[in-house]
């Protein structure tokens, strides 16, 4: 009966600081602008692949790279809205078309020792490379491997990374008619893979616009608590699985050079910051702390102080993070923050149960 | 809302602990990733060990040498690339098509032959298991189709259901025709969940519910299959698989990455390869997972929680669990069990656990055996003989796995045909079903789908 007692004041203040629907609209505002950004720079990228493609040289590759890189920024700072079927990972979502990796290369293209290798080397199979096709061959239950997506388009811009001091290198001869093998096609490819980016991600807008009939109508017009629930999902299972456990903690512990995220141009030390920025930037966006203060002052400060101690931790793990895995400073530093990271989903836990939004963990 | 039903099935059941079917660790996540949770409460190392685990089990491997020299050496022959393409988000496979056709990647078949002097061997020229793929340069073993035919039945009441009998055509076959002698035997890949909390029981509880020679007169006479472990290297209990060929999880994993996908380990350090397929004893690979690696991917299987259960009607579930009980599916389905402090995972230990599997060989009659003659093709296992499976998750699998296909090969398009196919020990129990009102029939449907 006490206890009932106390959990309902708790709700009452919830109600006098953030309450949960301008919560759910912060987070709405934020998911969008987040989407938004994303498709930006990935329109931005696909110019620079068209002209890449178009006009093949040192030059033309140098700026498609730097657009990938830089459209990888917003969509690493995106992925924290997964984990509770959401739009992005919903059945029938985008999420797999868009980043899974790791990348079957042999799948997509030539490998050191297979010169013919993937379907752009196999006009048999596919005398036709389009949208539909790709598509279609998308992680089809789990046999096939990935045939779209960021990583593919970086696979496509780098090639192989074979190298100990650096990213892929991959010659922008590859995509010279009559200098690389079915140069035409690898072309063709690159540029099927860029539209279906921006197709997927023009979905993950259209899904968080503002006034339409669409989810993020849906998700506003959730209980406060399951959607707070939701919202916090996404950051306890980016903090304390996917990107302590599945980004850093499965390559230190194979160290595997080709077990890191962005394996072909060596830039998973940002993939890693970007996706812990999007813990912060959702608890910056909502401020849901506010509704933890006057029931555990000390809970805030923890998360705040170990929010911030991640970040710099992150930013010091020595680069590129496959070379990091291999030395003894740098595997310390990423055993730290993971552990740090763990530690931070049990404190968000811990602040899903007194918002009333338990997540399960 | 869903809170308010749990409790008002609280006052019908007599046990509150029968909505968590894994004890402590039950998890409460009841989308498409409904089974690849870890249990509840894993943290730390473990969990960084689940996902490691995790990250093998999804991972498709690629032939070797190459550029991911821990992700490869698939091959030479094989079933799948990976786990998950046959226990698809750690759920079941469907087996079969809707209508005639090739079958599901999750099938594979098992071939045994019996040799001139009467023994139940591996084919000589397939081997023990039929691998339709093969790397570049190598010949895979063939393809499967299936043809149906119809088989019909009626209820007491009088209306009429239908099932879907499974013929299996081979052909393309690379290594010559299966002789009449040819055992094949269809096994889809079943769910993950809660093997951790199987692998637990305790030796001597599953023995206790043996009764070989049906002595309480019940018409079950469920055995125990003593298998050869490759660790102990004697004979003991077996527990996984199909047959229950395996005895523990470890040697149950490392068996399916070595025949599923030509994956080796110190465990099974050999591909199959006969001794006509020259192709692919040329491309054998060296020990392709380590035992580090391997014991990931075990901790992986073995602390997979089960979901909650789902209680939305639960005056028809408890009628629905009246009559299961009544008409005696609890002889084989055994509803619960309490698992033994032998683990190092503490959830896994002192849990009463809901799986509804008495883990059990139990002969289920001439429609469902793999051949007409009654033969040991798996250790002590028969032809006609398939292990409880545990029910729990089932009403899940739709969600998960986006089909309701059940038994060994998928050969039932719903849970009521899965118990129409019952039949040699369970026949009584079938026919008791087959009296039921149909609104008994839906209630017990009800209770399946909510386990």
């Amino acid at each position: 009966m006490k206890a009932l007692f106390y959990k309902l004041s708790i709700l009452f203040i919830i109600g006098a600081s953030a309450s949960a629907s301008t919560i759910s609209s912060s987070y709405a505002n934020h998911v969008y602008k987040t989407y938004k950004s994303s498709l930006n720079e990935a329109l931005k990228l696909d110019r620079a692949l068209k002209n890449f493609v178009n006009n093949p040289s040192v030059v033309t590759q140098e700026v498609a790279k730097n657009a990938w890189k830089s459209a990888r920024a917003p969509y690493g700072q995106s992925e924290v809205f997964r984990f509770y079927n959401g739009p992005i990972d919903m059945d029938g979502g985008p999420e797999g078309l868009l980043n899974a990796w790791p990348l079957d290369e042999a799948y997509i293209d030539y490998v050191i020792g297979s010169a013919n290798a993937g379907i752009i080397n196999d006009l048999e199979n596919y005398p036709v490379i389009s949208k539909e096709v790709l598509e279609s061959l998308n992680e089809l239950d789990g046999e096939k491997n990935i045939s779209t997506g960021y990583h593919a388009i970086e696979f496509l811009l780098w090639g192989q990374d074979l190298f100990v001091d650096g990213a892929g290198q991959r010659s922008f001869s590859d995509y010279v008619p009559g200098v690389g093998l079915n140069a035409e096609r690898r072309g063709a490819y690159l540029l099927v893979a860029s539209e279906l980016l921006l197709d997927h991600l023009t979905m993950l807008v259209d899904a968080w616009t503002p006034n339409s009939q669409n989810y993020r109508a849906e998700f506003l017009k959730l209980d406060e608590k399951v959607a707070l629930k939701n919202i916090l999902s996404g950051m306890i299972y980016m903090s304390g699985d996917e990107l302590s456990g599945e980004r850093m903690y499965v390559a230190y512990e194979t160290m595997g050079q080709e077990d890191e995220h962005s394996c072909f141009s060596d830039m998973t030390h940002m993939d890693i910051q970007w996706n812990f920025w999007g813990v912060e930037n959702i608890l910056k966006a909502t401020g849901l702390l506010n509704g933890v203060r006057t029931t555990n002052a000390s809970l805030v400060q923890n998360v705040t102080e170990r929010v911030s101690k991640i970040k710099t931790m992150l930013a010091a793990i020595p680069q590129p993070f496959d070379q990091a895995i291999l030395s003894e400073s740098g595997r310390e530093q990423i055993l730290a923050s993971v552990e740090e990271m763990e530690a931070l989903a049990v404190e968000l836990v811990e602040v899903s149960e007194i918002l009333g939004a338990k997540v399960d963990f | 809302m869903i809170k308010l039903i749990s409790l008002l099935f609280l006052i019908f059941t007599a046990n509150a602990n029968e909505l968590y079917p894994a004890g402590a660790g039950t998890t409460s996540d009841l989308s498409v990733q409904a089974f690849s949770h870890p249990m509840k409460s894993i943290r730390g190392q473990d969990r960084r060990d689940f996902v490691v685990g995790n990250s093998f089990f999804q991972t498709v491997w690629v032939t070797s040498p190459s550029s991911t020299p821990i992700r490869d050496g698939l091959g030479p022959i094989y079933n799948a690339t990976s786990c998950a393409a046959c226990h698809f988000k750690d759920g079941r496979g469907r087996g079969l098509p809707e209508s005639d056709g090739r079958t599901d990647i999750s099938l594979l078949f098992r071939i045994r032959v019996k040799n001139d002097q009467g023994n139940i061997v591996p084919h000589p020229e397939y081997g023990g298991q039929f691998q339709p793929f093969g790397l570049a340069g190598v010949k895979g073993e063939g393809e499967s189709h299936v043809k149906f035919t119809k088989v019909t039945g009626q209820f007491a009441d009088g209306s009429l259901f239908e099932l879907q009998k499974p013929n299996y055509i081979f052909s393309k076959l690379t290594q010559g025709k299966f002789k009449d002698n040819t055992i094949l035997s269809p096994r889809v890949g079943p769910q993950m969940i809660g093997l951790g909390l199987l692998e637990n029981i305790k030796v001597e509880d599953i023995l206790k519910n043996v009764d070989p020679n049906d002595k309480n007169e019940d018409g079950i006479s469920g055995r125990a299959n003593f298998v050869y472990s490759e660790i102990t290297k004697s004979k003991v209990l077996g527990r996984f698989g199909w047959k229950a060929g395996k005895p523990s999880l470890i040697e149950q994993n490392a068996a399916a990455f070595n025949g599923d996908i030509g994956v080796t380990t110190s465990l099974f350090p050999e591909e199959e390869c006969s001794y006509v397929q020259i192709d692919c004893l040329s491309k054998m690979t060296a020990i392709d997972l380590e035992d580090d690696l391997l014991n990931k991917v075990t901790k992986y299987t073995q602390l997979l929680a089960v979901p909650v259960r789902r209680i939305d009607n639960p005056e028809a579930i408890k009628k629905g669990q009246r009559s299961f009980s009544q008409i005696g599916c609890q002889s084989c389905h055994t509803p619960s069990f309490t698992t033994g402090d032998n683990s190092e995972y503490a959830i896994l230990n002192n849990q009463r656990i809901y799986p509804y599997t008495d883990m059990l060989l139990h002969d289920m009659g001439s429609d469902l055996a793999d051949h007409q003659e009654v033969l040991a093709n798996e250790e002590e296992a028969t032809t006609y003989e398939w292990r409880t499976p545990p029910l729990w998750g089932l009403g899940m699998i739709e969600t998960v796995n986006g089909h309701s296909r059940y038994l060994h090969d998928g050969r039932a398009r719903n849970l009521e045909e899965a118990i129409l196919w019952h039949g040699g020990e369970a026949l009584k129990v079938r026919e008791r079903y087959l009296e039921l009102s149909k609104q008994e029939r839906k209630n017990l449907i009800n209770f399946l789908k909510s386990l």
